[in-house]
């Protein structure tokens, strides 16, 4: 069995073979990391350490939610190599990170420490790249709110690799939407921890797969205090020979109570060679919680294309009303009214 | 009130669990060599090709590693068990022709009666024979083949032939699959013949009773074109210290417009390692009922599986589990969807309770030319209290559009404002929980026949009484 092939249980493969990675020169690319918003600041290790020393993180290589280092080993990076941006709370307008553009192989570890008390939109865009192996760690302080967008249309020959944990610390909440709508292969490991009580995890994430497009997801959410609350919602639409993967998981350990949690997968079949594979997990170890989960996959079905055909609509358009009708409730929460128009051309565009 | 709570109770535990002497007439060394294989066989008087194919399947097991996902398995020495035990007994289609010792442990577990009441047919196997095997007499005129799988193999030896291990479970399927084929011995082999329908159920019961055995039973069951069957297994073992094995194997062939409902009621005593295999292969308009319930076992891992390949086959699945103290309850369904129009349900309850583990572990795989087929997944699971872990790992895999595909699941305690309700009522929190999980578990208690309802419903009380009293 080649080594680039991922196994998820049974006959659930992710094949990454394409990227062929003995073939790739990587660089190091923190260069690449360009962050637009003048109070927010690049700081030290030893700032770093400093704000970090009431924190427990692990290393990734520890993190037992993140499958398969091995693609974030051959980062190898040193801890003096991580780029880390600190967000104060004074910050008011949206942060724009931008990645990739100088280089065509890059391994990047970010990390990003949002002050308690912040208020802030991330938005993330990635540039059209061969291969971008990526690990964020993002810390939010107490009381803070953050919004992370990941606008994710690169080109379709780009391979990603990323690997995002945010530890959550009390009552703060924080919001992934994850908008995967580019590249060839996108494996993206989505992690929550919930650090301390009363925190908030919401994971959003929408998938548009064409052609031999993959995309592998992975969202996790970890209960590791009481009183914390989370909601998982990812939408998915399917064409042509693409694959999903989709793999959530909600785990509530032995002492966290009275915690919520909700995830949903649903995903839209447009032809008959895609293929997806679901597979939402709960673990619960402790009685005085609410957990529920729910998957479904279905197609368009002829009697919706007939409603709309006897009203004069075409089939084509009759799809792509349908389709950006059902990804609308994941488009909506962007809340950026530019990004959104521009995601729902990208949408339309790749309907055609 | 207080008489109420006594016949909540009057089933105990030590029913199952009590050992009897052990009276074995014939009992193989501890261990899996090529000669305990070759003496299984010999004294069976097996034809050649079983022979063959315990022995393929014999090296098969030697070069196959236990599976490492799921549930720890170290406790499980395979080299102290014991894999062939006959009991001291003929078998015998006359109830007071079966050993006093025997008869008594099935008295104690109420087979015979059953049987006048309301059963088409019994069998019981002690350890790896089966010492009992009756059936009516109408049924016999029919053309209904309900025997012991060893009388099965002499007597109807190329419908044995066809159909054991050729195209539902595969020798080389895996480990334990293996270590069944090499080992099998006893276990129930139906016939129905075309068009027939059996409205009573057929039942058998397996009990093991030797310290450290196992149990390998094979369990074949053919519905041909538009027949009817329903099949009732019931299992139990005393407990000893030394872990015991049950590794059966169930195979279910159901022919065009065929239908067949399997319910199965496993009680093992709490140190058996339970890792069974049952699958079902469903043609054309075919109907499979799988019901489940799994009460005893120190680990369970068990998936029935269904394999729709008949246009318009149809798959239910009906499962409960309790984990108690101790308890692994490693179990799902898997179905796999071949051809089109093919509809499925699970249906999945479980209870934690006393640090118990439930697992809910299934999978779904809606192949190319499977258009039109519909999936509906529900699991349920109640957790008793805060030391118990349920985890849901439900695997889908589809390759085709044009289907609808809907997965659901739900973990939860009792809520406090139920209790309190029924408290004011005055019932005690013991009955409260009790009354609630009665109700959860409910859509299972009605599938099963009135007996088994009654038995499961007890030991359900009986084992939460232990958790939470």
């Amino acid at each position: 069995m080649n080594k680039d092939i991922l196994k998820y249980g049974i006959g659930i493969v992710a094949d990454m073979t394409a990227i062929d990675f003995d073939a790739r020169v990587f660089e190091h690319g923190n260069m690449n990391v360009v962050v637009d918003n003048l109070k927010v600041k690049k700081i030290s290790t030893k700032e770093c350490e400093e704000k970090l020393k009431n924190w427990k993180i692990q290393k990734v290589e520890k993190r037992k939610e993140i499958v398969d280092v091995r693609f974030y080993k051959q980062n190898a990076i040193e801890p003096t190599d991580i780029v880390t941006f600190f967000i104060p709370k004074t910050v008011d307008k949206p942060v724009h990170i931008y990645i990739g553009d100088k280089q065509k192989n890059v391994l990047i570890y970010l990390r990003i420490i949002v002050e308690a008390g912040a208020r802030v939109t991330i938005i993330e865009s990635i540039q059209d790249i061969e291969y971008c192996g990526m690990i964020l760690d993002v810390i939010v302080g107490e009381g803070a709110y953050v919004k992370y967008i990941i606008d994710q249309r690169v080109d379709d020959k780009s391979f990603l690799i990323h690997a995002r944990t945010a530890f959550v610390g009390k009552n703060a909440i924080y919001r992934w939407i994850d908008i995967e709508l580019g590249s060839a292969i996108s494996k993206q490991t989505i992690v929550t921890e919930l650090v301390d009580e009363g925190a908030r995890a919401e994971t959003y994430g929408l998938f548009f797969g064409i052609d031999n497009q993959l995309i592998d997801l992975k969202t996790t959410i970890l209960h590791n205090a009481s009183h914390t609350t989370s909601d998982m919602h990812v939408k998915g639409v399917l064409s042509g020979h693409a694959k999903g993967i989709y793999y959530g998981l909600i785990r509530i350990p032995h002492g966290s109570y009275t915690c919520d949690g909700k995830q949903r997968e649903e995903t839209l079949l447009l032809s008959k060679d895609s293929e997806i594979n679901s597979i939402p997990n709960l673990e619960i170890e402790n009685n005085d919680v609410k957990c529920r989960h729910a998957v479904s996959t279905a197609n368009i079905d002829t009697e919706s294309l007939f409603y709309f055909q006897s009203r004069g609509i075409e089939n084509d358009t009759a799809i792509q009303s349908i389709v950006e009708g059902y990804l609308m409730e994941i488009i909506d929460l962007v809340g950026d009214e530019t990004l959104m128009k521009s995601i729902k051309s990208t949408i339309i565009k790749k309907l055609k | 009130m207080s008489d109420n709570k006594q016949s909540h109770f009057t089933i105990d535990r030590a029913l199952y669990e009590q050992a009897d002497v052990d009276n074995s007439k014939y009992k193989s060394s501890p261990g899996l060599t090529e000669d305990v294989i070759l003496d299984i066989s010999s004294q069976k008087n097996e034809p050649k090709w079983m022979l063959e194919k315990r022995l393929q399947a014999f090296e098969l097991f030697k070069h196959t590693a236990i599976p490492t996902w799921g549930p720890d398995l170290s406790g499980l020495n395979l080299d102290d068990i014991i894999y062939f035990i006959r009991p001291d007994a003929q078998e015998s289609n006359v109830w007071k022709d079966v050993p006093k010792e025997i008869r008594q442990t099935f008295d104690r577990l109420g087979i015979p009666e059953a049987e006048k009441k309301y059963l088409g047919g019994v069998g019981a196997q002690y350890d790896s024979d089966v010492i009992y095997h009756n059936i009516q007499e109408d049924l016999k005129k029919k053309g209904v083949i309900f025997e012991n799988m060893d009388v099965a193999l002499r007597e109807h030896e190329d419908l044995v032939k066809k159909y054991f291990m050729t195209q539902c479970i595969l020798v080389n399927d895996h480990k334990f699959s293996m270590l069944h084929a090499s080992v099998w011995s006893g276990g129930t082999f139906i016939y129905i013949p075309p068009g027939v329908k059996v409205n009573l159920p057929l039942q058998a019961y397996f009990r093991m009773n030797a310290q450290s055995g196992g149990q390998f039973e094979h369990t074949l069951i053919i519905a041909d074109v538009g027949s009817e069957v329903q099949y009732i297994e019931g299992c139990s073992a005393p407990r000893y210290t030394i872990n015991s094995l049950h590794a059966g194997g169930v195979e279910i062939f159901v022919h065009k417009n065929a239908r067949v409902r399997y319910y199965s009621i496993e009680n093992w005593s709490k140190n058996t390692y339970n890792l069974n295999t049952k699958r079902a292969l469903v043609d054309e308009d075919g109907i499979i009922e799988w019901i489940n319930a799994n009460m005893g076992s120190g680990v369970t891992m068990l998936y029935p599986s269904s394999i729709l390949r008949g246009r318009g086959a149809r798959s239910d699945f009906l499962g409960v589990a309790f984990a108690g103290s101790g308890q692994n309850q490693d179990t799902g369904a898997k179905v796999i969807h071949v051809a089109p129009d093919t509809k499925s349900t699970i249906r999945s309850k479980s209870i934690s309770s006393g640090g118990g583990v439930c697992t809910y572990r299934g999978y779904v795989y809606i192949g190319e030319n499977a258009e039109r087929s519909k999936v509906d997944v529900e699991c349920n699971a109640l957790l008793i209290d805060d030391e118990s872990i349920s985890n849901t790992h439900p695997y889908m895999k589809i390759d085709t559009d044009n289907v609808n595909i809907v997965h659901e699941a739900q973990v939860g305690k009792i809520g406090d404002e139920e209790i309190f309700y029924l408290q004011s009522r005055g019932l005690s929190i013991e009955q409260a929980r009790q009354l609630i999980v009665s109700g959860f578990i409910e859509p299972i208690i009605k599938a099963l026949p009135l007996e088994y309802a009654l038995e499961l419903n007890r030991l359900i009380e009986l084992e939460m009484e232990a958790s939470v009293g």
